[in-house]
């Protein structure tokens, strides 16, 4: 390979450094100037122009590849495990705060929402929809399996949760609340399948 | 040639066509694209990577490396059973848009 392919891969190493497996991706690239340089005629003083005309300059092809690697399954599933906990931790300290406290507001918002509880869960579904949807688009076919494994770890906390509720505060009889918390459960998992078969029509 | 974010949004779906028809490597994509679109078509060749790096991720297409007798090895690619069902699903889609686009152009026109 002459000393301008060298030079533009040089480069291209040194923009991808930061990536996991730079090397790999280099070699790709390695092989494609490779092709060029073998099935292109192109005058010696010219590759390094004619590889950033056609390829891209190291810094942009860098850029394309960031955006690319930067969301990963496991940094997905784990941002919306934490956003569905966060959603559990906010509940349980709104719960604490009424019965250790009692403060007027605090009683104002809970009555407030326990008179709302279908716009909740409204709003519970559409998180659920929008984890499909992204699981969908981004990683595809790949997607539904992630989608199950993170409903599994997702819910758990939730299920918890319900059932603290519905037996404690509500006064509801265990078998009543089990059935309870299996159709509230059972309607969210269809919910997110949804998204995720949307997310998956535009994954390509 | 076609204005770029149109190529861009169906780049995947040419790659897994050709993919479809036989195994390829980058380059060989790349020129085959180019060849069949008569040079309309011309994607910028070093966002062909991170576009069949997302694929694979996706699982519709994966890559194997074959030793050539000439320089160094190739890195091929193939489709899978779930390329094959959403080049299906997305193909049917593109036919029926051309085809209502084509219809409603075409009255326009006359």
């Amino acid at each position: 390979m002459n000393e301008e392919a060298q030079r533009y891969i040089k480069e291209l190493q040194t923009e991808l450094s930061d990536q996991k497996d730079y090397q790999a991706i280099v070699a790709d690239y390695e092989a494609h100037i490779y092709e060029m340089l073998q099935h292109e005629q192109i005058p010696t003083n010219e590759v390094y122009e004619t590889l950033v005309e056609q390829l891209g300059s190291p810094t942009a092809v860098a850029k394309i590849w960031r955006q690319e690697t930067g969301i990963t399954p496991r940094k997905t599933q784990w941002l919306f495990v934490l956003l569905n906990f966060a959603i559990f931790v906010g509940g349980t300290v709104l719960l604490i705060c009424l019965h250790l406290f009692g403060w007027k507001w605090l009683i104002q918002v809970w009555n407030m929402v326990a008179n709302i509880p279908l716009f909740i869960f409204g709003l519970y579904a559409i998180f659920w929809s929008l984890l499909g949807y992204e699981m969908g688009k981004e990683f595809g076919h790949r997607g539904k399996r992630l989608l199950q494994r993170t409903f599994v770890i997702a819910i758990l906390p939730n299920m918890l949760f319900m059932y603290i509720i519905l037996s404690h505060l509500l006064q509801m009889k265990p078998l009543m609340t089990f059935l309870l918390i299996c159709i509230l459960t059972g309607i969210l998992y269809p919910v997110t399948f949804f998204g995720y078969y949307w997310g998956r029509k535009v994954s390509v | 040639m076609f204005s770029r974010e149109l190529v861009k949004g169906s780049t995947s779906l040419l790659v897994l066509q050709l993919l479809h028809e036989r195994d390829m490597y980058g380059y060989e994509l790349v020129k085959e694209i180019e060849k069949r679109s008569e040079h309309h078509l011309q994607i910028k060749e070093g966002s062909l990577y991170p576009g069949l790096h997302k694929l694979e991720k996706q699982e519709y297409i994966e890559a194997y490396w074959q030793e050539q007798e000439k320089g160094p090895a190739r890195k091929y690619y193939r489709i899978t059973k779930a390329g094959e069902m959403i080049l299906q699903e997305r193909t049917s889609e593109w036919i029926q848009y051309v085809k209502v686009m084509s219809k409603m152009i075409g009255k326009t026109e006359s």
